[in-house]
């Protein structure tokens, strides 16, 4: 498991009160449980503070899964690192 | 304090069978980046608040003209942790005209005692405009339209209502690209802004905060144009945080739960340097800097004085030397007639801060502490939860900032009852005595695993003790030194010894921070001179030390310890350690110890470390 994922997938359970332990990468957004757009923004929100980079907005949710957004914020970094 | 472990914390609070955690409001400080606090706060929503202590009910509606959805948990957790449980009412996208004039809105039904109407630009400009004119008849229709119902929303409902500035976004700034224009546009915004303040000058219930003032003191971005664009936020995260702040410290200040005093510490507070070692000319206070940075915290805090804040002091120092110097040193701008009440002594310092509520007949929960040094604000944090602790850390020019930064003080308005407010308590004060009782000082020693280092002066340490030596006025046996060479030849004697010591805590180490001068006879040893830093003074370091020596003295035969004391003006701090540590007065400024038994000088919550031990022969 990577350490974006660890990462990821804690901020997911922040936003989502599920545990983080819970939140796998083939995880869906929209199966999640009470999944909004309002909580889609609350972890683009998240994600850009923790990481410390800007996603393309219609290329975040664009995104299905964990895994994707795992692998987008991998991306983001490489561009600014 | 993990951010994950506060979360669970919160979390667990959440639960129908949730037992309640009073130490985690203390604890929410810990939470620094914003979506840590949005998540906290947005959980806190779900937390009753009598699991969390003893709170203030306060019902906040917020309403606005875009989306601010962190604007809520912000302000709850702002509010919280100045111990006010808030329910807060957040309405719809864009529903503010809606809210403030029909009677039947949800908000009016809420039936808020605070309501805060966040205001965007693009609300007051039109979509359309070509000259400033035309531009200036808008805004001001749509600001008159505002107030209009401002006015009539507060007649109706009895609630305040909080306004603010409204900063410009650069994008409508650099849209002219004519400098005159983008002048006239400038000007058309500040007297908008103008007319915001003005509403809380005009109207009772009416308040403002002049929110781009204090972004000028934050480094963030207005908006984020993507989720702007997407979602109406026109604030990014990190405006939300300061608005709420300052919304949170508005609210304190409409609950009258403002903080009413501060108490000041004296060295590296009020002026630079020790005044007991570098004396009254040698403290740094004055126009050039780090004095000027000192003189600037003097000068605010009488400011705070001149608004009604009442003016105390808590400093380890000689009380007389401390009254010389405020009456009469020419650079200090704090004087006497300033402070209402003085606790200079050397009682551990949340003991004194108890005694200055006695003597002000004041709650604790209205002070507001602030001192350089980690041990006396780690002290009285954990010993007194209810002060608000100022931990001036780092460099003196940044002393005010941090003094100001809490808000503490904030209140609606002031009278001029609040410029007599020092009078009445100076007088309060002087006919109350103190209350002598403590015992919780030593559970702190006990927590800061003080470890005492000792070890022979050797080529590395033995400027440094001499400079300490010659420094050092008040723990100082006998008010002189021993000069470098005479200290040189006691090292390298076997019939002398010269130890140093250093002391660290959990908090960190203080390297050197004191000395023993020692000759051997005989049937005893003779502690010449004894000098330490009043830093690390009344935490036991000194029994520690001489019980090494005593224990030291024991193992090579001799029966009793001897040391010399001379009084001076300075040193009265040291004059009791001898008696205090057992030591019996003899003749002629000399104390003595019998060694048989073995005397119990060191306190059990020290641990002492012996480096590089010759052998006495």
């Amino acid at each position: 498991m990577s350490e974006v994922f660890v990462e990821v997938a804690d901020l997911v359970g922040q936003v989502t009160d599920l545990p983080a332990e819970e939140i796998a990468a083939d995880a869906r957004f929209d199966s999640l449980a009470n999944w909004t757009s309002y909580d889609a923004l609350r972890l683009l929100t998240g994600i850009e503070q923790k990481f410390a980079v800007r996603l393309d907005l219609q290329e975040y949710f664009a995104i299905k899964d964990v895994g994707g957004l795992v692998a987008a914020v991998a991306s983001a970094q490489e561009k600014s690192g | 304090m993990e951010t994950k472990e506060i979360l669970a914390r919160i979390r667990q609070l959440t639960k129908p069978d949730a037992v309640a955690d009073p130490a985690l409001l203390g604890d929410l400080r810990h939470l620094t980046d914003i979506p840590a606090l949005l998540e906290a706060g947005r959980l806190l929503g779900k937390v009753p608040a009598e699991l969390l202590g003893k709170l203030k009910p306060l019902k906040v509606a917020i309403t606005g003209t875009f989306t601010a959805s962190g604007v809520a948990p912000l302000l709850r957790i702002a509010l919280l942790g100045k111990g006010i449980a808030p329910e807060i009412h957040v309405s719809g996208f864009d529903q503010l005209a809606v809210d403030l004039s029909s009677p039947s809105s949800p908000l009016a039904e809420f039936g808020p005692q605070v309501t805060l109407c966040l205001l965007h630009d693009d609300w007051f400009v039109p979509a359309e405009w070509d000259d400033v004119e035309a531009l200036d008849s808008a805004v001001r229709g749509r600001w008159s339209m505002f107030d209009t119902l401002v006015g009539a929303f507060t007649e109706r409902s009895g609630s305040a209502v909080l306004v603010h500035t409204v900063p410009l976004s650069p994008v409508e700034m650099r849209g002219v690209v004519a400098f005159d224009g983008r002048a006239a546009l400038g000007r058309v915004w500040r007297d908008l802004n103008s007319d915001l303040l003005g509403m809380a000058l005009r109207r009772d219930q009416v308040h403002a905060l002049d929110l781009e003032a204090y972004l000028v003191d934050a480094p963030v971005r207005l908006r984020d144009e993507r989720l702007y664009r997407f979602a109406s936020a026109a604030w990014t995260p990190e405006v939300e945080q300061v608005y709420a702040t300052e919304a949170a410290n508005f609210c304190r200040a409409f609950l009258g739960m403002a903080k009413k005093v501060l108490v000041l510490d004296l060295d590296n507070t009020l002026w630079g340097g020790v005044v007991g070692d570098d004396g009254r000319s040698g403290i740094q206070i004055g126009s050039m800097y780090p004095g000027n940075a000192f003189r600037e915290v003097q000068r605010r805090a009488v400011q705070l004085r001149k608004q009604g804040v009442v003016l105390a002091l808590a400093s380890k120092n000689e009380a007389t030397i401390v009254d010389e110097v405020l009456e009469t040193h020419p650079d200090l701008v704090i004087r006497p007639a300033d402070i209402a009440a003085r606790a200079v002594n050397w009682q551990p310092k949340d003991h004194n801060i108890r005694g200055l509520a006695g003597q002000l007949n004041l709650g604790l929960d209205s002070f507001v502490f602030a001192d350089d040094s980690t041990f006396e604000t780690q002290l009285v944090r954990g010993s007194i939860p209810e002060v608000t602790v100022v931990h001036l850390d780092g460099d003196p020019a940044d002393h005010v900032t941090a003094l100001q930064r809490g808000g503490s003080f904030d209140v609606l308005t002031t009278t001029a009852t609040d410029r007599e407010r020092t009078a009445l308590y100076k007088a309060r004060a002087e006919r109350t005595e103190f209350a002598d009782s403590f015992s919780s000082v030593q559970d702190y020693l006990r927590s800061l695993e003080i470890v005492v280092t000792v070890r022979e002066a050797d080529e590395f340490s033995l400027p440094r003790l001499v400079q300490l030596g010659q420094r050092t006025n008040q723990f100082n046996m006998t008010g002189t030194s021993h000069p470098e060479a005479r200290t040189r030849e006691m090292a390298a004697s076997s019939d002398h010894l010269v130890l140093v010591f250093e002391v660290a805590d959990r908090f960190g180490a203080e390297g050197i921070v004191g000395g023993v001068w020692v000759s051997k006879h005989d049937d005893h040893w003779l502690v010449e001179n004894f000098v330490m830093s009043c830093r690390v003074f009344t935490r036991g370091v000194e029994h520690t030390v001489v019980q090494h020596i005593a224990d030291r003295a024991l193992s090579s035969g001799v029966s009793r310890l001897e040391a010399d004391f001379t009084a001076t003006d300075r040193n009265k701090a040291a004059a009791a350690f001898y008696p205090d540590a057992g030591f019996e007065q003899a003749p002629a400024g000399r104390f003595t110890l019998p060694l048989h038994p073995r005397p119990q000088i060191g306190p059990e919550w020290t641990t002492l470390v012996v480096e590089r031990e010759s052998a006495d022969v």
